[in-house]
């Protein structure tokens, strides 16, 4: 948990570096891929990180419905 | 004469016959009815319509013009589609719901009045409530009462704001608002509808518990109704940026870590409406015509993806990401036809997505926190709609789920009608551009854009792979703020339970004094009546309360 913290951190502070300086997504080749790879692991890890801090619940049992 | 029929006509025909004719003939009108409401909608002239007076009150319930047309052709579009998908339904709620709110839709977009809209907007929400309800278990019928309550609670903001605006001399057009005063007590009401949180948890809570044709009608109308009604209202407002933006990375986050496939869809049905209602935030020309143009194409890509996702609990019974798997052999027309809307969704080149996606984030280019956030929230939306639910769904599994039912032809066809409309306004672009409420000057086919795209999703594919080692087939549901309803729904039901008992019981002494004190009163029972008023106020408080489950 601590590991994934502080890369979601780490991530979520470059980003904002980024974006403080203004520096543009398409800045360089490849600029896009970076985004991508690094813009996927802060939201996958930061999804997981909500769902270890109890945003998540046991899913009910499934109903019958009324249909025919 | 068609040119002052209202677009809604044939929708509320088609909903009084389908409550009294018999299911071989019921489920062929809606299809038949989106058809008409198309060529309606497509064929009306421009201007105000016909002027009625009520009450002395000026109604005009057809007013065309390119915003309100745009919203009533891909309305009238995804209401056949839907009708085709819907085929082999027979229930008569489902098909009465559905032409309801279909015209509920129309009608909307093209009310010239704030009556005829606040009407409209209300007749959306209660049939909303029947296709929610129309699930057919328990919980889908208290999801349903859920949306009714939240969205009377909107509709009632709405309701206040439209009346104070008219009463301090504001004008009958449906028409640009301040955000301060009346507009914002109208502005809340369009945030209640576009599912801005914290006012979102009715969407993930009531969409999935739809029947899968239900669920297809139920994702184009009331959030897209909300965005042409802020498009329309609060255009350029700066809040609204912001707003959008917080919605597309809270929905891209959250359903990440969602099971629930139409769950999933749901938040990010709030992401993409994000974008929309940062659009219109921005309030230039080509961001306005970037939040039409995703809502036109959203229309038809989550309606896409919710009915091959419906296919999909159809066949095989099962909702759950953890509970499917392995079904790329056994549903292979599904699974291509979820793909054109998965990369569509994701703003792949070639699907209508990439193109509406594009003028957003183009519109977006002077703000560069604002674009940042914005492709952010794209890589999240490839991430859980593009690899993790069809590699889950359709990909290997350690137990693969079983098809116990066949796809029906008329499932896989509107799929097929869907498909061919994302590609379609993809690679034809002034297509689409020619249905924007201003000229749209923007080449999304450049080279440098096309590479771009193309290298933002093949980097969040990389991560996926890495990312695909910590998912876990969990049966669970993600709860985001319903925590905190739930607590303090919990909270405000203990005290007004106490409180009202309390107070039942003391209406009940007064009224046995007052009774006893009488000297010619005949002797009798005394009448529960302090006890009956306060339980009614208590019900009605504990249903609002009780929003939690």
């Amino acid at each position: 948990m601590r590991q994934l913290s502080v890369l979601v951190g780490a991530v979520a502070a470059l980003v904002a570096a980024a974006m403080i300086l203004g520096v543009e997504t398409h800045a360089f080749p490849g600029a896009d891929a970076l985004v991508g790879v690094l813009g996927a692991l802060a939201i996958g890890y930061a999804a997981k990180t909500l769902g270890a801090l109890g945003l998540t619940r046991p899913a009910p049992p499934p109903e019958p419905d009324d249909h025919d | 004469m068609t040119d002052e029929l209202h677009p809604a006509a044939p929708l509320l025909v088609a909903a009084l016959l389908a409550a009294v004719t018999p299911p071989a003939l019921r489920r062929l009108l809606l299809p038949a009815a989106g058809t008409a409401a198309l060529a309606l909608a497509w064929s009306a002239p421009e201007g105000g319509g016909a002027v009625v007076t009520l009450m002395g009150q000026p109604l005009s319930p057809l007013r065309v013009d390119a915003l309100g047309r745009a919203f009533a052709i891909v309305f009238a579009i995804v209401t056949a589609l839907g009708g085709v998908y819907a085929l082999d339904v027979e229930r008569r709620r489902f098909h009465v719901g559905a032409a309801v709110a279909a015209a509920a839709g129309q009608a909307i977009v093209l009310a010239g009045d704030w009556i005829t809209f606040y009407l409209a907007w209300e007749t959306l929400a209660v049939a909303s409530f029947v296709l929610v309800a129309d699930g057919g278990t328990a919980r889908a019928r208290a999801a349903g009462v859920r949306y009714l309550l939240v969205h009377a609670a909107g509709g009632a903001c709405l309701l206040a704001g439209v009346v104070w605006h008219r009463a301090t001399g504001g004008e009958a057009v449906v028409s640009a608002l301040e955000p301060a005063g009346p507009g914002m007590l109208v502005l809340l009401g369009f945030l209640v509808n576009a599912a801005v949180p914290p006012l979102h948890a009715w969407l993930t809570d009531a969409y999935p518990e739809s029947a899968p044709a239900g669920g297809v009608l139920l994702s184009a109308f009331a959030t897209k109704a909300a965005v042409y009604a802020l498009a329309r209202v609060f255009a350029g407002t700066d809040l609204l940026v912001w707003a959008g933006v917080m919605m597309a990375l809270w929905g891209v986050v959250f359903a990440f870590l969602e099971d629930d496939v139409r769950r999933l869809l749901g938040y990010h049905i709030v992401s993409q409406v994000g974008y929309m209602v940062a659009g219109v935030g921005l309030g230039t020309s080509l961001a306005l015509s970037g939040a039409v143009a995703h809502a036109f194409s959203h229309i038809l890509y989550k309606g896409l993806l919710f009915m091959a996702t419906g296919a999909l609990i159809h066949a095989t019974g099962r909702r759950r990401l953890s509970q499917l798997g392995g079904l790329a052999g056994a549903v292979p027309a599904t699974l291509v036809f979820y793909m054109v809307g998965a990369l569509s969704i994701s703003g792949a080149p070639l699907l209508n997505g990439f193109v509406s996606k594009s003028l957003v984030l183009a519109a977006a280019h002077g703000r560069p926190t604002v674009e940042w956030l914005l492709t952010l929230a794209s890589v999240g939306t490839f991430l859980s709609v593009g690899l993790k639910l069809p590699v889950l769904a359709f990909g290997a599994a350690p137990t693969a789920a079983a098809v116990v039912r066949r796809v029906p032809a008329g499932m896989l066809g509107a799929m097929a009608g869907a498909s061919v409309l994302c590609v379609l306004f993809g690679v034809a672009p002034s297509l689409l551009y020619a249905l924007m409420p201003a000229p749209v000057d923007y080449a999304p086919y450049t080279a440098g854009h096309v590479v771009e795209t193309l290298e933002l999703l093949a980097g969040t594919a990389i991560a996926f792979l890495v990312l695909r080692r910590t998912l876990t087939r969990k049966a669970t549901v993600t709860l985001d703020l319903d925590r905190v309803y739930i607590a303090v729904g919990g909270w405000v039901r203990r005290r007004v339970a106490v409180a009202a008992s309390q107070a039942a019981r003391a209406a009940e002494l007064l009224v046995e004094t007052a009774v006893s004190d009488m000297p010619l009163a005949p002797p009798r029972a005394s009448p529960p009546v302090g006890y009956a008023i306060l339980l009614t106020l208590a019900a009605v408080a504990l249903l609002i309360a009780a929003r939690g489950r």
